[in-house]
């Protein structure tokens, strides 16, 4: 295995750069290529601990689909217990990714460049989670397709397309497509360096997926393209998704879903939960995989910026919504909101405001942006609150209803636990660990992208030679046993050294 | 045939390589048919504010026409795809009421199309349509490419960069060899496009 290389300053958390420019290319290979081919005992502890989950999960989803749901804790008057909150919070993780990727492609914000990779494979696999639980709140799990636009079904029916949960579903299809789409094509020339370094049986997957790619101009000018043609229509798809999802709650009457602000106050509150996602996903692994030259503290400040922006952007339609309680001037909307502020949900609902909304102001100072620990814990904390406010936005709205002889609290059972919190974040679990092994983290192109360029020092002599970007490489490297990279360098340098000889 | 050799030379440094572009287009090559390999995208307007390259503006010109050559685009296919999306949502939300069962008299005075919903549906289905044709344009415009010339070096997925030339006579061959020398290339390797066996040049990696 490669020898970690890592150069921190002394105090990294005074360094705002965001990567060092003077990193050699065949660093950035090699670097991926030993992500791949590390393996720990916590890696495969941790993937052990998740497909563990992941199957008992699954067997407790099995007993309910077997017995029924009556097994569930849900009522006549709360329908909609965990699942939904649940369909709510992994949309919202799944923004993270777009927003990174595309809006801050577009931004030119070069600090996305080691980041967005994970976050974007975030999005992928929390809207495969999202698939996941619309397919098991049906109920009949078995007939998902029944919501298709499936001709010559037998049933003369088609989905009612008046109805935002027909909208629902054609709008996450759109988004998944878009999301794998988006994050396979940037990966089109990594796929290529991997497929040439990398032997096994990963080789003839990176074949496959490397498209034949060969880094020719034509190539580059496409691919730039249909990126930027791509990013550019995943960003309004972004916001149109989360907005669909907030108007199957907007279209009803029920108390406190009646709220024209939904539709942004969902993507504000995805955003934030989703940046948060990111920070909890990439400590890590950055520690895992001993990342710290391309995942700079300087990162984590920047994301925790972002995070304070959208925490003042969710602390006010917090209080938009508090207000509209009052405001309104209807009971069932006042009831179902005091039901929060001091009736039987008053704990988490002041739970949700301490970790979501006071806490994270404490990202003003520099030295939490910067102290990873605390950032890595505040960002689990931010996503529990953020789950308790999708919970909070959905319960006691169906418990506290128009009709007060139906008013009923609720309380999950064990197999909603696993079904709605302990299979989706399992399941999450697997795939991204799995992912670390046949997808390129790293964005290898873009990252060396914002590195310096190999260039021909301005006057050349022999004296020079040995101090030149290749020699500095091979003194780094410690060339990878199963991979061989490097070794042409080697060559090249050696050619020089006889070179600088004979001329000297 | 005289016609079908080609020739491709690797380089260490990108300033040898833009120059090699620059006297290759000095000597009479056309842009289309200069091929160049590396493990970035390489924009002409970022490279010009390096001092080791300082081109002039002519320079910049001439090789952002070899970098960047006109021709198909990958917007079209997207455009395709968006006109598609939309024609199916419209179909899709149109035909469901029509065909529905039930008469259209017992709609409950609602119109019998929705344009509400047909607005939204069709905002996704261009998006995905037009994604997936996206993708498929670059992958046929990028296939097409491959054709083109058959030679490659797996160094270039790492740090080094690389000009293919094809379908050269004996004499360009020379002349362009000749270039390659002179901006201190790494590599040059000589050969016939249906020669088996040159396709992969870096065997050690």
């Amino acid at each position: 295995m490669a020898k970690h290389t890592a150069k921190e300053p002394i105090d990294p958390r005074l360094d705002d750069s965001t990567i060092d420019e003077n990193i050699p290319w065949p660093n950035v290979n090699r670097d991926m290529i030993r992500v791949l081919n590390t393996n720990t005992w916590m890696y495969y502890g941790g993937l052990a601990f998740f497909v563990t989950m992941v199957l008992i999960s699954a067997a407790i989803f099995y007993n309910m689909t077997t017995k029924g749901l009556g097994l569930l804790g849900e009522n006549n008057a709360v329908f909609w217990g965990l699942d939904i909150p649940a369909f709510i919070f992994w949309i919202g993780l799944s923004h993270a990714g777009t927003f990174l990727s595309a809006v801050l492609f577009y931004a030119r914000s070069n600090w996305r460049r080691s980041i967005y990779r994970y976050a974007e494979l975030m999005t992928l696999f929390s809207l495969l989670n999202v698939f996941m639980i619309l397919t098991i709140h049906l109920g009949r799990p078995w007939r998902f397709w029944f919501g298709m636009p499936v001709p010559f079904n037998g049933r003369f029916l088609w989905p009612s397309y008046r109805s935002p949960l027909a909208w629902d579903l054609i709008a996450i299809t759109t988004y998944t497509t878009g999301s794998a789409l988006f994050l396979y094509l940037g990966m089109v020339p990594d796929f290529a360096g991997l497929r040439d370094h990398v032997g096994g049986w990963r080789n003839k997957v990176f074949k496959v997926a490397s498209l034949g790619w060969r880094g020719t101009d034509k190539e580059w000018k496409f691919l730039v393209q249909a990126y930027s043609l791509i990013g550019a229509m995943i960003i309004p798809l972004m916001a149109s998704v989360h907005s669909l999802v907030a108007w199957d709650f907007v279209n009803t009457m029920v108390p406190g879903f009646h709220n024209t602000m939904f539709a942004p106050f969902f993507v504000a509150g995805a955003l934030y939960s989703g940046i948060a996602g990111v920070i909890m996903l990439v400590i890590p692994i950055r520690r895992m995989f001993h990342l710290e030259d391309y995942i700079r503290i300087s990162h984590f400040d920047k994301l925790g910026r972002l995070m304070l922006l959208l925490a003042f952007v969710w602390v006010y339609f917090q209080s938009i919504e508090a207000w509209g309680a009052w405001y309104k001037q209807d009971s069932f909307e006042t009831f179902a909101f005091l039901a929060k502020a001091i009736g039987p949900w008053a704990p988490w609902y002041w739970f949700m405001i301490a970790v979501c909304g006071v806490m994270p102001m404490a990202l003003f100072s520099r030295k939490v942006r910067t102290n990873l620990p605390v950032m890595l814990g505040g960002s689990i904390l931010i996503n529990i609150g953020m789950f308790i406010e999708r919970f909070l936005i959905i319960v006691p709205g169906e418990s506290i209803t128009h009709l007060p002889s139906t008013w009923k609290y609720y309380v999950p059972t064990v197999h909603e636990v696993f079904i709605y919190i302990i299979l989706p974040l399992s399941l999450f679990g697997t795939l991204f660990m799995l992912s670390l092994k046949i997808v390129p983290h790293l964005s290898l192109y873009e990252i060396k992208e914002i590195l310096t360029v190999p260039m021909r020092p301005a006057v050349e002599t022999p004296e020079a030679i040995p101090k030149s970007r290749a020699h500095d490489i091979k003194a780094e490297i410690e060339v990878d046993s199963e991979t061989e990279l490097f070794s042409d360098v080697d060559d090249i340098i050696d050619e020089k050294k006889e070179e600088g000889e004979e001329d000297g | 045939m005289a016609e079908d050799r080609s020739v491709f030379a690797r380089f260490e440094f990108v300033n040898d390589l833009i120059q090699a572009i620059l006297d290759l287009r000095d000597a009479g090559f056309k842009r289309d048919d200069i091929e160049v390999f590396s493990s970035i995208p390489l924009e002409v307007e970022h490279l010009s504010h390096s001092k080791e390259v300082n081109l002039k503006e002519d320079e910049a010109k001439s090789l952002n026409e070899v970098l960047f050559k006109e021709g198909r685009r990958v917007g079209f296919f997207t455009r395709i795809g968006a006109a598609i999306g939309i024609s199916l949502a419209v179909i899709l939300v149109g035909i469901v009421p029509i065909t529905y069962p039930l008469q259209p008299s017992q709609q409950g005075g609602m119109p019998i199309v929705p344009f509400p919903p047909m607005g939204i549906l069709s905002f996704e289905t261009m998006i995905l349509i037009a994604f997936i044709a996206s993708i498929l344009g670059f992958a046929w415009l990028t296939r097409n490419d491959r054709i083109k010339t058959k030679v490659y070096d797996k160094l270039l997925t790492v740090d080094r960069f690389a000009i293919g030339l094809t379908d050269l006579s004996p004499d360009r061959m020379k002349e362009a060899t000749e270039i390659f020398k002179q901006n201190s290339t790494e590599d040059i390797h000589e050969f016939l496009e249906d020669e088996p066996g040159k396709t992969q040049l870096s065997e050690s990696v």
